[in-house]
């Protein structure tokens, strides 16, 4: 009996930190649990004693549990963590956000299974509750925090800091010239009844039609199986937890561009040096056309997605890879290209990997792919046509073939007299755009990723139009980084910065002018 | 052999994975995207029989006054004219007052000295102009959902009736329930109201040149 005792005590027997971890997983839980008693409470007064609305009652329940859980669990899970206060805290946000935004998602698929509420919520919960412990005991409150963690989380702070200051430009101007009613009254709907209407423009308008009723084609007509489905799903998610789908769009966008600049900010640090990739992520935020990331558009997430499959490629964790990758495709054509970087990664590792990696590489570089295949066998389904994505292109006057580049540069050569001055507005970005590539890959940004960039901007133009490359070119990591390249001048870094907050200001506002 | 096996092993798991992904992929979207419903497949199935469709006019009454108009082709686009005298040019979903063929003759749909522009849209649409109802139609299936509003009857035909264009004014095309042939539209407004029995062109190989319809 005692030489068992004993014998369980040797040194190396991972016995004792299991029996730790599992005393901090159920501390964790226990935290969890009374968070969980608290936010119930807090939204039960809110709503029934206040007469808050249901979103932001849970807004404001996440935010107390977020302080009581992040209070507790310093204290006393995992209270030998060393680190600020204030660093702590962001980082336990953030991975609540994290947690939250997976509960959201979870909940509204396990309601649309016809799970009850309350059972719904339980499941939910349960299966959110591993996830947030493994990003809160390994990142929130680390055993060590060591120079790579305090300057993450410090570029993360400055990020936040760019994210908000440039969505507050992007809102704050469509709210302004929809009071002024500029340039025309009539285009805009009461600001009390329908504020940032200007956000939901456009294809907005069609996204939302997706969520509302699937995908339909109207013969000879615009249609709506154009637009890929992965955000008008999630749109769904959040309607089906009490928020308007306006709302849900707008929360989805701006939220996931935080991640997105998080993502961008963790894949740039794979390519260059820590403060070139801190500028990517900034001058993303403070992109002039990135007043899209604001929109009821899906390029926000597909950026994100995109951004998380090369970073979790990088690092050697596959599956997580391909499973970003398969969502940037279902999100939006250009997240198709992420497959290339990662195949060309995937034959990088393929000699010293073994069968294990090898078979998850390579699955990971054709998951866009395979995506892309489950959405046509969809609309094969649904609406009789296996590429009615592509096909609905028609009636928006784009079409592939080896003949359309003639078709786009007729249409610059006769934009003035077509009516189409718009347009010069979008080969300005391409020619922009192409240039950060050039300085891109002077800067170190692997050849796989620029030609996959290359390949977003240029395609479209055998298509037959140079219509709406500046917003593809948004899905473009290596542009971002090709300005931080530039951006190694101060005086540089600082007139950029300046000179994309105006323009991004000027782009807010004129949105309802030219579609994006 | 090894060497193969560790080769043609992976890619061979890596597809049968894809594959899985594929149909999951597929799977979610059946189950978590919502379908069109009955009324907006009818809807679109009458918007390729308009496509096919052509009008000769109809017989308009609006505002306790009955006439007839007439609906004839002309370059990209159509011209309704009516009893009285009044005639409109139609292209695509834009409507324009022309001058009426007979100036000094008593206008008896118009109220006004001036042209009155809602009148002229009820007049265009009540006038049996296809290219309106094919926007309306289109508009209302894209951004407004289902058209389909409910069932009645004209002249004892079953029919469908498909709500066009925006809620307001409220128009509505009557479609028979078997054919999808439009029989009908029903105007109304704040300040106007009308209906008319559109009058179908002959079939394209049996129509002349004059009477084919717009």
């Amino acid at each position: 009996m005692s030489q068992v005792a004993v014998q369980s005590r040797l040194p190396g027997d991972a016995r004792p930190e299991r029996a730790q971890e599992t005393l901090g997983f159920a501390k964790f839980a226990v935290v969890g649990a009374s968070g969980y008693a608290v936010n119930l409470a807090v939204f039960a007064f809110l709503t029934h004693r206040l007469a808050f609305e249901p979103a932001t009652a849970a807004a404001a329940a996440f935010s107390v549990v977020a302080a009581n859980n992040h209070l507790w669990n310093r204290i006393w899970t995992f209270r030998e963590g060393p680190g600020s206060i204030g660093a702590q805290a962001l980082r336990f946000a953030a991975v609540s956000l994290v947690g939250l935004g997976l509960n959201l998602l979870l909940l509204a698929g396990l309601l649309g299974a016809g799970l009850g509420r309350l059972g719904a919520q339980a499941l939910a919960v349960a299966l959110v509750l591993p996830v947030n412990y493994v990003g809160t005991r390994y990142w929130a409150f680390p055993e060590r925090e060591d120079a790579s963690t305090t300057e993450r989380t410090a570029a993360y702070v400055r990020i936040a800091a760019w994210w908000a200051g440039s969505r507050a430009l992007v809102l704050g101007a469509a709210l302004v010239v929809q009071a002024l009613g500029w340039p025309r009254k009539s285009w805009y709907p009461s600001i009390v009844h329908e504020p940032l209407a200007l956000l939901r423009a456009w294809d907005g308008r069609w996204y939302l039609t997706v969520a509302q009723r699937g995908y339909f084609v109207v013969p000879r007509h615009q249609s709506d199986p154009a637009f890929f489905p992965l955000y008008p799903l999630l749109v769904n998610g959040l309607h089906a937890l009490g928020l308007g789908r306006v709302g849900a769009g707008l929360l989805l966008a701006n939220v996931g561009f935080m991640l997105g600049l998080i993502a961008l900010y963790e894949l740039a640090r794979t390519w260059l040096p820590e403060p070139d990739a801190r500028r990517t992520a900034i001058y993303a935020a403070l992109f002039p056309f990135g007043f899209v990331f604001s929109m009821v558009y899906p390029e926000s997430i597909v950026l994100a997605a995109m951004a998380f499959a090369g970073v979790f490629a990088y690092r050697g964790r596959w599956v997580p890879a391909g499973l970003a990758a398969a969502i940037a495709a279902l999100g939006r054509p250009e997240g198709m290209f992420v497959a290339l970087p990662l195949a060309v990664l995937a034959v990088r590792r393929w000699p010293q990997a073994s069968a294990g990696e090898r078979t998850r590489a390579l699955w990971a570089a054709i998951a866009a792919p395979a995506a892309l295949a489950g959405l046509a066998a969809y609309q094969r389904s649904t609406v009789g046509d296996a590429l009615a994505f592509s096909h609905a292109q028609r009636m928006w006057g784009r079409w592939f073939s080896i003949g359309g580049i003639d078709r786009t540069l007729t249409e610059l050569l006769h934009a003035p007299e077509l009516h189409r001055e718009w347009i010069y507005r979008d080969l300005t970005f391409l020619v922009g755009y192409l240039a950060c590539l050039f300085l891109a890959r002077r800067a170190g940004v692997p050849r796989s990723w620029v030609l996959a960039g290359a390949l977003i901007l240029l395609l479209p133009l055998w298509s037959g139009s140079v219509t709406s490359v500046a917003r593809f070119g948004l899905l473009v990591p290596p542009v971002y980084a090709g300005l931080a390249r530039l951006g190694r001048n101060r005086a540089l870094d600082w007139s950029l910065r300046a000179t994309a907050a105006a323009l991004l200001c000027v782009g807010s506002a004129t949105i309802l002018m030219r579609w994006p | 052999m090894t060497t193969l096996a560790r080769t043609v092993g992976p890619v061979v798991g890596a597809l049968i994975a894809a594959g899985v992904l594929a149909g999951a992929c597929f799977g979610v979207l059946l189950v978590a995207l919502p379908r069109a419903s009955e009324g907006q497949r009818i809807a679109a199935r009458a918007l390729v029989k308009l496509d096919r469709w052509r009008s000769q006019g109809a017989l308009v009454r609006i505002d306790g006054r009955t006439l007839r108009a007439t609906c004839t082709p002309v370059r990209r686009g159509a011209v309704v004219t009516y009893a009285d005298g009044a005639r409109i040019l139609v292209r695509g979903r834009r409507v324009r007052a022309l001058q009426p063929l007979e100036a000094d003759g008593e206008r008896l749909l118009a109220t006004t000295a001036q042209v009155d522009p809602e009148l002229v849209s009820a007049e265009a649409l009540l006038g049996g102009s296809r290219s309106l109802y094919v926007a309306g139609l289109a508009v209302r299936l894209g951004v407004f959902g289902d058209p389909l509003v409910g069932l009645t009857r004209i002249d004892g035909v079953p029919a469908y009736v498909l709500r066009l264009g925006r809620d307001r004014p409220r128009i509505e095309l009557l479609v028979s329930r078997s054919a999808l042939e439009p029989l009908a539209v029903r105007y109304s407004s704040a300040r106007l109201h009308g209906t008319s029995r559109l009058v179908a062109a002959p079939a394209r190989r049996l129509a002349s040149v004059g009477a084919r319809g717009c």
